[in-house]
């Protein structure tokens, strides 16, 4: 067992939202998660990163209670949650006032995770993984789609996560750059589990190793 | 040119004056706005209201009432400053709420998702605001400064009416002694040269800066 959410209610304005929602990912899986738009997909991932907070139900990372009934009020546990999971977003969120390299070792070095030393060589060694050695030193707004994408995985991967959530990561992206999408997903695989919203019907076939109708978890109750 | 340089010294030290108080109230008010920005945006209910009532007084009255509220006022209460002392606190306050709303702005312009992904990062709300959204905010609001900065610099004159020595009230003392409007003329061109190396400056630094976007 690695995640788990279970009878999971959120409402906005009133407006249901997530209606006892369950969903349990295990590692190495690639869960992904499609279904009609407004149905409570990225509103699901916001609440397992806890950028939401659900009104009722439970979430469990790894046997760590991140909200069970009401949120956990451990900050220590907090941190190591958030720390656990991890999300790139839609359009990538880097910093762009910040180089590739500097937008992945920030975070590790403001949290005292690593030494400098440490830090530059996991990232660099995550950048020729991405085929990104030589953007290092580029700022965000020099690169294509694809290779902000990238630079969001790696920098995201700098915590080791047990669990990397994408959403929608090729809405933006054009064929060349799904395809080499497909071998970095595997790769991540290896080492945690990974969550898709997408509605790429063909990329989700291709990737999944489960597929789940956000339908079909709204009417498990 | 005879009469300017007869002039000069006058305007020199004048211009000391103005310099002077543009520069404190910048630095002040510039390092004053960046905490309250942050409590402007991020505060508790009470702290952003005391703010928003501040901001709202500061913005809303004349910067000249507020000069002599602090000058001439103020002993009223049994509270006396001396002209320069009156002058900066008026000045440092009515500049601080401007740029906090200023920043408050450039803050509200950033994509919320990056908070988010600091937050994901582990960042605390104020390594968030200090590392991710202050540096971004800045940049977006190199033209607003400038703007505000240029305007202090023609606001520094108001200080005349406590009496002071600027650049402005040394022509109208030179205006009268010789009996010309000449001085004026001097001193606006004085204040114009002033503004070039700001602006462009500034300008030159966002300019730098493009590469964040
Ligand atoms: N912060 C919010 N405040 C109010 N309503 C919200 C908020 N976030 C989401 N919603 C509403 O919740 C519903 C689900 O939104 P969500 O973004 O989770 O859908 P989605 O399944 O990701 O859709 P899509 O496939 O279009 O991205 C929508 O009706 C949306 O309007
Ligand atoms: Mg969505």
């Amino acid at each position: 067992m690695s995640i788990l959410i279970e009878n999971c209610c959120k409402t906005f304005r009133s407006v249901p939202v997530l209606k006892n929602v369950s969903l349990q990912i295990d590692d190495h899986e690639i869960v992904v998660l499609m279904g009609p738009s407004g149905c409570g997909k990225t509103t699901l991932i916001r609440c397992l990163c806890d950028l939401e907070t659900p009104d009722s139900g439970r979430i469990m990372i790894h046997g760590k209670t991140l909200f069970d009934q009401q949120k956990t009020q451990d900050k220590a546990l907090l941190k190591q949650i958030h720390q656990e999971v991890g999300l790139v977003f839609q359009n990538y969120q880097l910093f762009p006032h910040r180089t590739v390299l500097q937008n992945l070792c920030d975070a590790v070095l403001y949290q005292r995770l690593l030494s400098r030393d440490e830090a530059h060589k996991k990232a660099l060694a995550l950048l020729s993984q991405l085929q990104l050695l030589e953007k290092a030193d580029v700022y965000p707004s020099e690169l294509s789609g694809g290779q902000k994408q990238r630079v969001a995985i790696a920098r995201a991967c700098m915590l080791k996560p047990r669990i990397l959530c994408f959403d929608e990561p090729t809405s933006a992206l054009d064929q060349a750059s799904i395809q080499q999408l497909f071998p970095i997903l595997q790769r991540l695989r290896e080492s945690m589990a990974v969550l898709i919203i997408t509605h790429d019907q063909e990329f989700g076939k291709q990737i999944a190793t489960r597929t789940i109708l956000m339908k079909e978890i709204n009417a498990v109750s | 040119m005879q009469f300017f340089l007869q002039l000069l010294p006058s305007f020199l030290d004048g211009l000391s004056v103005t310099l002077i108080y543009w520069i404190v109230t910048l630095i002040i008010s510039f390092l004053l706005s960046l905490p309250t920005a942050y409590l402007r945006v991020f505060g508790g209910a009470l702290i952003r209201i005391i703010l928003r009532f501040y901001i709202y007084i500061m913005r809303g009255t004349p910067l000249m009432l507020q000069l002599m509220f602090f000058y001439f006022g103020l002993p009223y209460l049994g509270i006396t400053f001396s002209r320069t002392t009156a002058a900066l606190i008026a000045f440092i306050l009515n500049y601080t709420a401007y740029f906090t709303e200023i920043l408050r702005g450039g803050i509200g312009s950033l994509d919320p998702g990056q908070k988010e992904a600091a937050q994901l990062l582990g960042y605390s709300r104020i390594a968030a605001y200090n590392r991710i959204l202050l540096p971004q905010a800045l940049k977006n609001c190199i033209p607003s400064f400038i703007n505000e900065i240029l305007t202090l610099l023609k606001d520094t004159c108001l200080v005349s009416i406590l009496g002071t020595d600027e650049l402005l009230r040394s022509a109208k003392i030179a205006a009268g002694h010789y009996a010309t409007g000449i001085p004026f003329l001097y001193v606006g061109i004085l204040y114009l040269l002033l503004n070039i190396p700001i602006s462009k400056g500034l300008s030159w630094i966002e300019k730098k800066l493009s590469y964040i976007r």
